[in-house]
This record gives structure tokens, sequence and C-alpha cells, in this order.
């Protein structure tokens, strides 16, 4: 195993000093959010600055050192930066599954590593998907073995975060088709991240492609994530309440510059027969349904969340990872309806003005409606209905080779 | 869950109920429509109590009943027509900066 690097990131110890850090570290984000947008930025400094903040590793085990924060912590941390920069937010999301993927199946050994290089800040980029496949889950990116170790060959689309990243856990399939995350390092010979994203949202995300060209991969850097499969876990159920907790990020901020405008006028939109914009009622009506709505999305996903945190205290079973997968999947739908809705909306409340590309204003709906098509909301609603129509959960995701 | 959510919650069984009998159990349209209202359900149930729970609770009734018109009724009333009134006051509180609930 290679050696830590030096430590750079600061450690949090509870879910109270994580909320703070995000915070804290929210306030230097929304600064320069526009600029990093409007001119497709790489966010080095940005990346760098949440390593530091100690983030990366909130969920990291106690008993390897980690503040080990719960699922409502997490989900908070991440709506509170996406509510900054949301691409920014969405960055970690994979590095977080990354971290959980050895939880659940990490021998001692890797444990051990990678925990120690993401207390230290190290980042994890994302490395899974695939195009021109059967399904999102064929893959044809695997494992060959070669002497005592094996060369890895793929190539991936979407890897959000692998520009700025320290390692990137790539998914594939070993040589015995069975699925695995490979741990490489992000400046391993044969590894090459483009910078073709070229996207209308979430610009920052730098979600370009990657190429494994004949990597070559030790024994050590393999986790055997088939071993977690079999068994009762939250993976899914996770990666989707950070996706959800991304959207709730992006609803607020819309919400919040849409608030900010409406306050700082008096005039009336044009055709209103009214004297003061805010004595507008469409627009009151509008606003009140929007506040209410974002109310319940953000209480909505703390609930979900607990969900999560119920399950593991409870200790994980069918039921209980498959509800948590259920309530996440129901908030992480009702999070594009809103993040659209306001983003989309504001425009028509705040009249021609708010149209002008200096406000940035559309960066709202172009992030949210970039974010959202991650999945297809419609099959989320479903999982929900299939559990209270059908008594039916979620069948756990697998990896399987293309073509085969 | 309030006594307002529980009679939410038994509207959807009831929703749900008639979709078995008939049969639309693996309707892609009616599970989708149970889903949305199934996710809202839940929202709203965690919020606390008070006025946006109230209002959030009538408006859900009314999309649930007009989801599942041949299924469901309820005996409305002028307050549920007049449920934009009530969106006009949360709105105006957030503009005010007020908190509102």
């Amino acid at each position: 195993m290679r050696k830590p690097k030096n430590v750079r990131a600061r450690q949090l110890r509870s879910n109270v000093e994580a909320i703070a850090a995000a915070h804290e570290l929210a306030a230097l984000l929304a600064d320069g959010a526009i600029a990093r947008d409007r001119d497709q930025l790489v966010p080095k400094a940005e990346m760098e600055a949440l390593s530091r903040s100690g983030l990366l590793a909130i969920t990291v085990p106690a008993s390897h050192g980690g503040a080990d924060v719960s699922f409502a912590t997490v989900a908070e941390v991440f709506r509170i930066l996406s509510a900054a920069d949301p691409a920014i937010g969405q960055i970690p999301q994979n590095h977080f599954v990354c971290v959980n993927v050895l939880r659940e199946a990490g021998t001692p050994e890797q444990q051990a590593f990678f925990f120690a290089e993401v207390l230290r800040g190290a980042r994890f980029g994302n490395a899974q998907a695939e195009r021109g496949t059967a399904s999102t889950m064929h893959i044809a990116t695997a494992l060959r073995q070669a002497g005592d170790g094996y060369r890895l060959n793929g190539t991936k689309y979407y890897c959000t975060g692998a520009l700025t990243a320290n390692w990137i856990p790539v998914a594939a399939l070993d040589p015995e088709d069975r699925s695995v995350f490979v741990y490489v390092p992000r400046d391993a010979e044969g590894v090459e991240v483009l910078t073709d994203w070229d996207p209308i949202g979430q610009r920052v995300t730098f979600s370009g492609t990657v190429h494994l060209r004949d990597v070559a991969v030790t024994p050590d850097l393999v986790v055997e994530q088939w071993r977690s499969l079999s068994k009762p876990g939250l993976n899914h159920a996770f990666l989707t309440l950070m996706h959800a907790a991304i959207d709730v990020g992006i609803a607020r901020d819309a919400f919040g510059d849409l608030v900010r405008e409406l306050r700082g006028r008096t005039r009336p939109r044009h055709g209103a027969a009214v004297t003061n914009g805010t004595e507008d009622p469409y627009v009151l009506a509008d606003v009140g349904r929007f506040a209410a709505r974002l109310a319940a999305l953000e209480a909505g996903l703390s609930a979900a969340a607990d969900k999560l945190d119920v399950a593991v205290q409870a200790g994980l079973d069918a039921r209980n990872t498959g509800e948590a997968l259920v309530a996440a999947s129901g908030i992480k739908g009702l999070a594009e309806e809103i993040s659209i809705a306001i983003s989309s909306e504001l425009f028509a409340l705040l009249g021609a003005s708010s149209t002008e590309r200096g406000r940035a204003l559309d960066r709202h709906w172009r992030n949210a409606r970039t974010h959202t098509v991650h999945d297809a909301n419609h099959w989320r609603f479903r999982i929900v209905a299939n559990w209270r129509v059908n008594g039916a959960l979620p069948l756990p995701l697998g990896r399987r080779r293309a073509g085969g | 869950m309030t006594q307002e959510i529980v009679a939410l919650d038994a509207l959807l069984t009831q929703a749900v109920d008639g979709l078995r009998t008939r049969g639309r159990n693996d309707d892609p349209g009616s599970l989708l429509k149970v889903g949305r209202f199934d996710a809202w359900l839940r929202a709203i149930d965690a919020l606390p109590a008070g006025e946006v729970r109230r209002v959030l609770t009538a408006a859900l009734r009314i999309e649930l009943i007009s989801g599942f018109p041949a299924t469901l009724s309820h005996a409305f009333s002028d307050e549920d027509e007049d449920l934009h009134l009530d969106f006009e006051t949360i709105g105006r509180r957030a503009l005010a900066r007020e908190e509102f609930s």
C-alpha cells in the first residue's frame, strides 16, 4: 500500500462541528459561484478548501478516528453547500459513496489505509457510468489478470470529481465478472481525465470522460463490492439522499434570490393592477406556495435521512434498508419538482429585468435541470408507489458485463 | 401523524385499494400518481404543526381527490376554494421576513 500523504485537513469530531464547518465553507463558496459557473473555472482552490475543512472525512467510522456523523448531518451538509454552489455541492457526492463502499466491503487493510487518506483530506472522484451498453448497470470496464496483479481498461463518462481527485474509484468487473471498485491513483500511468464537460448547468463539476488504458492495478486497490451486494445495505439510499439534498439546496438558493429581488422592488410588473409590486396577489400566492413547499421539502429531506439513521441503529435488514430507499426516492422526486418550479417561475414573478445575463438568475434552472436528470424521476416515484401499493421493496443494484 | 395527515393517508389508502380492485396496481401512470402523493404526504408530515402544514395538507387533499375522482370523494368547503388566499398570507410573511409555520 502507498504511504498516506501529509495531513492537511481539519479533524471534525461531531455532527455539530460538521454543520458548522459546512456553513463556514458555504460562505466562502457563495462568493465566487456565479463567476465560476459563468467562466467554467476548474475549482482547484475550492476543492482544496473542501479538503481542508475536514468535511470529506465526516463519514469515516469512529473506529478509524472519524466523526462518523449521521446521515441526517450528511444530508444537511450537502444541502448547505449546494445552496452556496451546487456544483461544488455535487462534486463530493461520489466521494461519500466511495467511502461508504469501503465501509461496506473494504478489507481491514483497505479501510485502514483509505480512511487515513480521507482523514488527511484525500478526495475520491467518480468513474462509474458508461455509454452504449444495454443499461446503466451494464459495464465493459474490466480487470484483466496480469501476473500477481491486474490491468484495468475502459472508458467512463460523467466522472464528477475525477479531474480534481487524488484517487479515482472505478466501477469495474473482476475476471470473474463480479462487481468491484478499483481505487486508482489520479496520476497513475494510463489514466487520462478529460475536460470535455460542456453542459448547460452544473458546469463546474467537470463531469467529463476518463480513459483507462492498461492501468496497472495491485490487488490491494481492488475493493470487492460484490461481497456486500447480497447483504442489506444503504448505498443506494445514501446516494439518492445526497442527490436530493443537492436539489433542495438549489431550490433554497433560487427561492432566496427570488425573495431578495422582490423585497428590493416596489414597481409592479407590467399589467399588474397594484401600485406596489409586493402587493401583487399572484406574486404573493406563488411565493407562498414556493415557501410552503420548500419548507416541506427541507423537513422531508431530514425525515428521509432519519430513515437511514434508524436503519443503522436497528441493525440493517431488507425491510429497513428498502424503506430508507423508498423515503430517499420520494424526497428526490419532490426535490426535482420544486427546484425546477422555483428556478423557472422566478422570471415570471420578477419580470423582464430578471432575464439580464448579469443577474445570473438562470443558473438555478440550468443547474437544477442538469443535475435532476441524473436519473428518471418518474421511476423514483414508482419506487415509492411500488412499496405503498404492492408491498414490494426495490431490488439491490448490481453491475453486469456489457454484451453478456 | 396528526389527525389531518391520518385522514389524508386514509384517503390515499382508499385510492390504492381502488387501484388493486381495478387491477391497476402495476399501471405506470397510477403508480406515478400514488408515489408522488405518498412522497408529499411524508414531507408534509415532517413539518411542525402550524399554518404551512395545514395549508399544504388541504392543497394535497384537493390534488389527491382530483387524481382519483371516481374513487374518492370529500365534502369540500369555501376554505378549500380559497386556499390561494392562505398562500398569499404565507407569501406576504416570507417577503416580510416573518417566520411561518
